[in-house]
């Protein structure tokens, strides 16, 4: 599996617009792609959002002597 | 095409601007011919390797304007949201203490976004998507924003964790 980075995603989306205008894929084509890296993107804005949280658990941990853990909602880790 | 000849392409723009500036109207379009055939060099350069080398000072400010405009919508909107929830719960006087304090985080959001180091090749895409049309590949085009925008969270996130997390 390729790793995918948003730096590899913008050359890929990139290099999909450069084939549009060169004809060698369709509207279509390209449409799907991008609704494709969008749910990506969407994927990445979530770990994002998940970081902070975890920051922000962690500052109330250790200001107020709590010990808030966030629920893992997968039952097993990605492998 | 070498980089040293993008550069000599760079100066020949520059300086066709500025002779075109004071020169004499016989000689305007010639100097736009050869202006033009530089002009067109950077741009290929810049559509086959997806970048930009020729920044102007306004595409700068426009992208510091843009992370600005996102960071603030994400960080520190909500942020100030709050604070307006609980001003209007308050009597009068506490006013000139939550103007301040809506203030004071807005300057230090604001330095933060100054100070925080973005991918200089971030700024360049961003830079380049703009100068195309949004018509032509819209679906693209927004997909290609929107990546751009979590980049820039995710930089501003990551050397900001501290402010992030002060005012939860």
């Amino acid at each position: 599996m390729k790793p995918v980075n948003n730096k590899s995603l913008i050359a890929f989306l990139f290099d999909q617009m450069d084939r549009l205008d060169k004809k060698e894929i369709d509207v279509q084509q390209a449409r799907e792609q991008a609704n494709l890296s969008k749910q990506v993107n969407n994927a990445m804005k979530y770990e994002l959002d998940r970081a902070k949280v975890k920051m922000e658990i962690e500052r109330q941990n250790k200001e107020f002597g709590t010990s808030i853990e966030l629920r893992e909602i997968e039952s097993k880790n990605f492998e | 095409m070498e980089v040293i000849d993008i550069e000599q392409h760079r100066l020949i723009v520059k300086n066709c601007k500025e002779l075109i500036r004071v020169s004499l109207e016989n000689d305007i379009d010639y100097l736009q011919k050869i202006m033009n055939k530089s002009v067109n060099v950077i741009d290929n350069y810049n559509n086959k390797n997806f970048t930009v080398v020729d920044v102007t000072k306004r595409e700068s400010g426009l992208w510091k304007s843009a992370t600005k405009n996102v960071i603030y919508g994400k960080f520190l909107n909500p942020i100030i949201n709050n604070l307006d929830r609980c001003h209007k719960d308050f009597l009068d006087e506490q006013d000139k203490y939550f103007t301040k304090k809506k203030y004071d985080i807005k300057q230090e959001f604001k330095k933060a976004c100054d100070d925080t180091i973005f991918c200089k090749d971030l700024q360049l895409k961003y830079i380049l998507l703009n100068r195309r049309s949004p018509y032509e590949n819209k679906s693209l085009f927004t997909a290609i924003k929107e990546t751009i925008h979590t980049e820039v969270l995710k930089t501003f996130q990551n050397q900001n964790q501290e402010l992030i997390t002060k005012y939860i």
